[in-house]
């Protein structure tokens, strides 16, 4: 099981009520129409001008009337799949699961074997990649950090190929600027399906773009997005105003601001591309003023992550989020209480995908251990937002009066059948007694999960690619490093 | 009077308020007084004391931004008024960027602003700026020190682009280069050949003024 199943899930926490929604919403509609956003990318600017908006090439910005908005609402699928190279690893987005994806696209790790901080390479991406397979409650993979040891206008690609190549998952990823690495990444997915129509039809990738708040679409990851949508690659965009910074201080400032873009978003992508899937999303968090740092453990940063979810729900869109951010510089207690934290929400919140796992130092800092306490930080949530389920069978009136005063429920089969789903199992929590802990070494849990991670990676294989379709990506790669250098 | 139009600019620096403070420097051309003592002793005093603030932590970053914009306003009236010769002692003039291909600006737009704010004169370039923009900039202007900002691993190469630029223009031996963005290290900093390496705004003010010494 990689789902976690949430049709029984006590939470739907409430942090805005219909009314406040619609607020949202129609705050959002004028902010569109009256102000609108830039668009940097004139295929974009383009679209949204046949569609029907208001626009100044000159200054390249986009007035979006209402009905636009909700015609690519209408136009865009409610639930999607999200493919997986095997796939029994297929993510059906209906609400009814939630689904743990890792964190991406970091810079640095800390090395397993000498503890040294250091820049990331390829090597540590395939081992973070082979690492997140193994872990069953990890649902997506997205290339948790960079391979820096390869070629900079080319790296988009040599991430992309470790990452299928080490995990049998669906692989998410953020990294893309121009419509250009867009084709050559949609070129290498269609190798490991079998071609471009059946990429199509089981979209094993999808990719993420962030806007630039306040209310601004960049060129090349827009004509990017545009490029994956006509390939029938799932996108969505990215907002990440900075309460204080780059959007209002106040949260409900911030949400609006961020909304804006992620609707101008969907309204250019079902413009170019009618119908093609899309998920709903922000990163909206605050800007800290007195260390001048975008926060990822904070409360608000919780309280955004939420509130986004609700809209992802209200506008009936596939959603994903952040969460189990951090800003501490190792793994440890503050990473996880930070996790915890903010993970809280987003679980609790009902997403359909929850991200974040993995990486600390405000998502740049790869590290084994914390990618293996915070599945289970995100399997002990989860069980919290389950809460208790009662019926007939659960109430066990009947095994009671069996068992009597003074028994015990040991060697029960009511005990047999449920025991595996009603508790929580943890596979890195210590329970021992003090004396068992003590001579198992007394270890810490950041230690627990370094074992841990050595024994995965000495034991775990994905199922390799075939060899002819891992020379034909590695000829992708080598035709797109002399095109794209030579684009630079 | 002078005491006072001193005390009014300073206030207004502590204060946070750009309409008094160019109130103020109209003032002081109107009246006549020194313009030179009005930026150094009324204004820059005034912006001396918000930066120890912000240093320890009593203020917030607006406050600050907003200092640095009643000192940049006011100067805008009163430096033409300087009598010939006369040149407001700038700790240095400072040409900071964001690489090209990159967007990311928060971070250098706040280490541009406390570079101001502690009595640098800077040229903030903003974002994706090219190479050549860099280079120009810093041979128009003089500057002492080019700092340049990168947050994606993909545009820290621009930075090698830039240093081999300014060599090639001849003005490495002029320019102190300082780095920094989230990937960014020390340890990049050396390999690049850039003088400094610093990791918030606080320190890339204390990097800033140690070069110059
Ligand atoms: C906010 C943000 C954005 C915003 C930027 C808004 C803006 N106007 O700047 C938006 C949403 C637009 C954005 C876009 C993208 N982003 Co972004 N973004 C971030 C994020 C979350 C925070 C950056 C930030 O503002 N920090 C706050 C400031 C205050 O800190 P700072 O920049 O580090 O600056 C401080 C110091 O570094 C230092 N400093 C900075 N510059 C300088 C310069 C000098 C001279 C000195 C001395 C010091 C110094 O002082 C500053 C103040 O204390 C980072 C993650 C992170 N933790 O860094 C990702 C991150 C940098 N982004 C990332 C990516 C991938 C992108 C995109 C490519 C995504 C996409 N496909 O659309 C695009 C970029 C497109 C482009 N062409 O550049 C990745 C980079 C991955 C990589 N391996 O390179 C990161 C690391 C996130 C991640 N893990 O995925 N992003």
């Amino acid at each position: 099981m990689i789902g976690f199943d949430t049709t029984s899930q006590l939470s739907s926490c409430h942090i805005l009520d219909k009314e406040a929604l619609d607020a949202i919403h129609h705050a959002t509609l004028e902010v569109l129409e009256k102000t609108g956003v830039i668009v940097e990318s004139d295929e974009a600017l383009g679209i949204l001008d046949e569609a029907g908006c208001t626009v100044d090439h000159r200054r390249h910005l986009a007035l979006i009337p209402p009905h636009l908005v909700k015609e690519a609402l209408t136009r865009k699928p409610k639930r999607i799949t999200l493919n997986a190279r095997k796939p029994k690893n297929d993510l059906k987005l209906d609400g009814s699961q939630m689904f743990l994806c890792t964190d991406g696209s970091g810079t640095h790790t800390i090395d397993l074997e000498t503890g040294e901080r250091r820049s990331s390479i390829k090597e540590d991406l395939a081992m973070s990649a082979k690492i997140a397979d193994h872990i069953e409650a990890i649902g997506v993979y997205w290339p948790m950090i960079t391979s820096q040891d390869m070629p900079a206008p080319a790296r988009v690609l040599h991430d992309l190929e470790t990452s299928i190549a080490n995990t049998e998952k669906h692989v998410m990823f953020e990294t893309t600027t121009t419509p250009d690495e867009a084709r050559f990444q949609i070129e290498i997915a269609a190798l490991a399906v079998g071609g471009k129509e059946e990429l199509k039809r089981r979209p094993i990738i999808s990719s993420c773009h962030c806007t630039i708040a306040p209310l601004k679409h960049d060129k090349g990851p827009t004509e990017a997005a545009i490029e994956f949508s006509r390939a029938g690659v799932p996108v969505y965009f990215l907002p990440m105003p900075q309460a204080g910074a780059t959007g209002p201080i106040t949260l409900a400032g911030s949400t609006v601001v961020g909304n804006a873009e992620s609707l101008s978003g969907l309204v250019i992508i079902q413009m170019a591309a009618p119908g093609a899937p899309m998920l709903y999303s922000s990163e909206a968090s605050n800007f800290d003023m007195k260390n001048l740092r975008w926060c990822a453990g904070s409360p608000e940063c919780g309280l955004l992550t939420a509130v986004s979810s609700e809209l992802a729900r209200y506008y009936e869109m596939p959603s994903t989020s952040a969460g189990f951010s951090t800003d501490a510089k190792m793994p440890g207690a503050q990473a996880c209480y930070e996790k915890a934290v903010t993970g809280t929400l987003p679980v609790f919140a009902g997403y359909d995908i929850v991200g974040g796992l993995g990486l600390l130092d405000a998502c740049t800092l790869f590290t084994p251990e914390q990618l293996i306490i915070d599945a289970e930080i995100a399997g002990m949530l989860h069980q919290l937002a389950q809460g208790i389920e009662v019926n007939e069978e659960t109430l066990a009136v009947d095994l009671i009066h069996k068992i009597g005063p003074g028994g015990n429920y040991l060697t029960e089969k009511h005990t047999l059948e449920h025991m595996r789903k009603e508790h929580f199992i943890p596979e890195l929590a210590d329970r021992h007694s003090y004396e068992a802990w003590k001579k198992a070494g007394s270890k810490t849990t950041v230690e627990a999960a370094r074992k841990k991670a050595k024994e995965i990676l000495k034991e775990h294989q994905p199922a390799p690619l075939e060899k002819d379709v891992q020379k034909e990506m590695g000829e992708i790669i080598r035709k797109a490093e002399r095109q794209l250098i030579r684009n630079t | 009077m002078p005491e006072n139009i001193l005390n009014r600019l300073k206030d207004a620096v502590l204060k946070y308020d750009v309409e008094s403070a160019v109130e103020a420097a109209n003032e002081v051309i109107k009246t006549g007084f020194d313009p030179l003592e009005a930026i150094e002793q009324g204004l820059g005093d005034g912006l001396r004391i918000v930066g120890e603030k912000f240093e320890a932590g009593e203020i917030f970053l607006p406050e600050l931004m907003i200092a640095a914009q009643a000192m940049k306003q006011s100067l805008a009236i009163l430096k033409p008024a300087l009598t010939e010769g006369t040149s407001i002692k700038a700790l240095g003039r400072v040409v900071i960027g964001t690489v090209e291909g990159d967007i990311h600006d928060i971070g250098k737009t706040i280490v541009a602003a406390m570079l101001t704010a502690s009595g640098f004169e800077v040229y903030d370039l903003g974002c994706d700026t090219p190479t050549s923009k860099f280079v120009d900039t810093v041979k128009d202007v003089e500057a002492d020190i080019i700092g340049m900002s990168a947050l994606l691993t993909t545009t820290m190469p621009k930075m090698t682009e830039v240093v081999n630029a300014l060599n090639k223009a001849g003005l490495r031996d002029k320019v102190k280069v300082v780095v920094g963005g989230a990937p960014v290290s020390a340890a990049w900093a050396k390999e690049i050949k850039a003088d400094a390496y610093a990791e918030d705004a606080i320190a890339a003010v204390n990097v800033a003024k140690k070069l110059l010494q």
